[in-house]
């Protein structure tokens, strides 16, 4: 048999983060016959749009209103609150698909691997983020930000993110889509200094140089490096010189300005910002609350870009009773289906899924986060999309032979189980009241943060 | 806040940068790209596909090269959308060359 109008390829699509969506676009874009669904744990779409990306950074946000077109069209079906694993197992998904695809993205944070870790005020990024988000698995969650100070360890944007949302004025924070209960505890923070702590230099530093430079423009904040930090040895300055390394020139004026604060930062009412390099955390101090961090400095190995951080046995102590480690993120396994551990991806060979063999998964695709791992912007993955869908098209010829019945059949199946799925239009119910209830408070919306809440309204 | 394409994508038009916009915010001229700045979001992620450096947030863009915010936001309301990588401008390398990159 042939891909034909009648004989449509079948995709599931599991995980509606941007990665699910641009799948569907590459495939609605690739010229074949195709029928997609979409399948969603949560009753919302947009994954880490909604669940990842600033709330102060609406405009990005914004994203999601292409991915509702792609949403829209008529070969897409969505259905939300459908967990793949827990509601439905990927054997009974391939009764009714010729093809999956997992788009599952990365929900945990990578661990340290270090002492103390598990005291109770040392935070995985992934809990903070999700919990400010609103994120329905996260808000049983509490901090303690009756401390004077915060640590934050990890040198990329999702550690600027943290500090932004524990720096930023109060009043700022309530325009933006933070749920109030969030709000509420965040306005009694006591917090006035946090140190941005990582384990390399300035130049390797994975900032990128708008939000580093955001940091700069809080109100009543100021961000300091010490000056020692951007006095380069010589593989720094070669990487730094090299052409094409933009990001790291651009992220050197920045922190150049940092570092002429340093002298005038200490004193003021301001809150503190402290940009701290080289250090490797080594232990979590304290009996059941943190009130200790054990850093050892680093020292560089290695050539320009291949430089390696070492340890030593100089140790720095900071005190302070909240930490926040943002040192990557790792995907969820799936029966059947092997995790890399050591890169928290689904394991596979140019996107198509392999088993603990090595062997290749017939009909087993993958794309965005949970392919690659946590890196890129969210436009990487639509880059990412459209490579796996390529490899998915050279293989199609494969799976056409027999038909399959889609989301037809997979309504029929969820019903007899008793499922409650979600369909775009009642998401854009849920989106509606949201909106609404938020235009009340002066903010984007405000957000259910419970499973319940959200199919309450539908 | 804005991202913009200046004149080093003039007769280089790699496309590199297209296939990472999240938002299909690039217009396609005859010899260079713009971007809507209605439709970019700022989310950054083209410009370091593209390998002339062409593409600048305002935020550390040279002042010489101003006048590309304003012929941005022109050039991008009367230019079709370009969403996918198509072949380079013949000579693009020559062109890239003589960029210094
Ligand atoms: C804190 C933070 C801030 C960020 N800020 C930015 C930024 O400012 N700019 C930027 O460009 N990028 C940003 N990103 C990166 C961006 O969010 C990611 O690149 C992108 O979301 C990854 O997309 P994805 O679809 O692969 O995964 P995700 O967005 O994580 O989507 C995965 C989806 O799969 C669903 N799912 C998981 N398991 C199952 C299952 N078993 N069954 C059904 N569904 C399931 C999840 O609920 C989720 O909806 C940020 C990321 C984080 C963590
Ligand atoms: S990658 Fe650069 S040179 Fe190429 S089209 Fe985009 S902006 Fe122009
Ligand atoms: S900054 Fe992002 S949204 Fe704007 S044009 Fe570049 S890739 Fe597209």
């Amino acid at each position: 048999m042939n891909n034909s109008k009648n004989h449509p390829l079948q995709v599931a699509i599991i995980g509606s983060g941007p990665s699910g969506f641009y799948v569907a676009e590459a495939l609605l874009n690739s010229g074949i016959s195709t029928e997609i669904t979409i399948l969603e744990k949560l009753p919302c779409p947009y994954g880490l749009i909604r669940y990842g990306v600033a709330p102060d950074h609406q405009k990005l946000k914004g994203v999601s209103q292409t991915l509702d077109v792609i949403a829209e069209h008529p070969s897409v079906t969505y259905l939300g609150n459908v967990e793949v694993g827990k509601d439905i197992q990927i054997n009974e998904l391939m009764q009714f698909y010729h093809i999956l695809v997992f788009t599952t993205g990365m929900p945990k944070s990578s661990q340290l691997g270090i002492e103390g870790e598990s005291l109770i005020d040392v935070h995985p990024s992934s809990n903070f983020i999700g919990w400010y988000n609103g994120h329905p698995d996260h808000q049983s969650l509490s901090f303690d930000f009756n401390n004077d100070s915060a640590v934050i360890i990890g040198h990329g944007n999702v550690a600027i993110d943290i500090c932004r949302v524990l720096a930023k004025p109060i009043d700022e924070l309530r325009k933006s889509d933070i749920p109030e209960q969030a709000l509420d505890l965040l306005s009694q923070s006591k917090i006035n200094h946090i140190n941005l702590v990582g384990r390399r230099g300035p130049i390797q530093a994975k900032f990128t140089t708008k939000e580093l430079h955001e940091l700069g423009k809080l109100e009543n904040c100021n961000v300091a490096i010490h000056p020692k930090h951007l006095k380069l040895g010589k593989q720094c300055q070669q990487e730094l010189d090299e052409v094409s390394n933009l990001i790291a020139k651009k992220n050197h004026r920045v922190f150049e300005s940092y570092s002429s604060n340093f002298s005038t930062s200490t004193g003021t009412d301001k809150k503190k910002i402290t940009i701290d390099f080289m250090l490797n955390p080594k232990t979590f101090q304290g009996d059941k609350n943190l009130q200790s961090i054990v850093f050892e400095k680093t020292r560089f190995e290695g050539p320009a870009f291949k430089q390696v951080a070492i340890p030593s046995d100089d140790l720095v102590v900071m005190s302070s009773g909240l930490a926040f480690t943002c040192v990557g993120f790792k995907g969820s396994p799936f029966a059947g289906l092997t995790l890399d551990n050591k890169k928290g991806t689904l394991s596979n060979k140019n996107s198509r899924l392999i088993n603990e063999h090595g062997e290749i998964v017939p009909g087993m695709y993958t794309a965005g986060w949970v392919k690659r791992g946590p890196n890129g912007v969210i436009g990487t993955n639509r880059e990412c999309a459209q490579d796996s869908v390529n490899q998915i098209l050279e293989d199609m010829p494969k799976y056409v032979e027999k038909p399959a019945y889609g989301n037809k059949s997979l309504i029929e199946h969820l019903q007899a189980k008793n499922i409650q799925f979600v369909t775009f239009n009642d998401w854009k119910v849920i989106d509606a009241v949201e909106k609404e209830q938020g235009q009340k408070l002066g903010k984007p919306r405000e957000k259910f943060t419970s499973v319940s809440s959200m199919l309450a309204c539908i | 806040m804005a991202t913009l394409v200046t004149d080093n994508c003039q007769r280089c038009r790699f496309t590199e940068c297209v296939t990472a916009c999240p938002v299909s915010a690039f217009r396609a001229g005859e010899e260079m790209l713009f971007i809507d700045p209605d439709t970019c979001v700022d989310c950054g992620a083209c410009i370091p596909k593209c390998p002339v450096q062409a593409i600048y947030e305002d935020l550390d863009l040279p002042e010489h090269l101003n006048e590309w915010i304003e012929i941005n936001e022109r050039r991008s309301k009367i230019m079709p959308k370009i969403t996918n990588k198509e072949p380079p401008y013949v000579g693009a390398d020559d062109r890239k060359a003589s960029l210094g990159f």
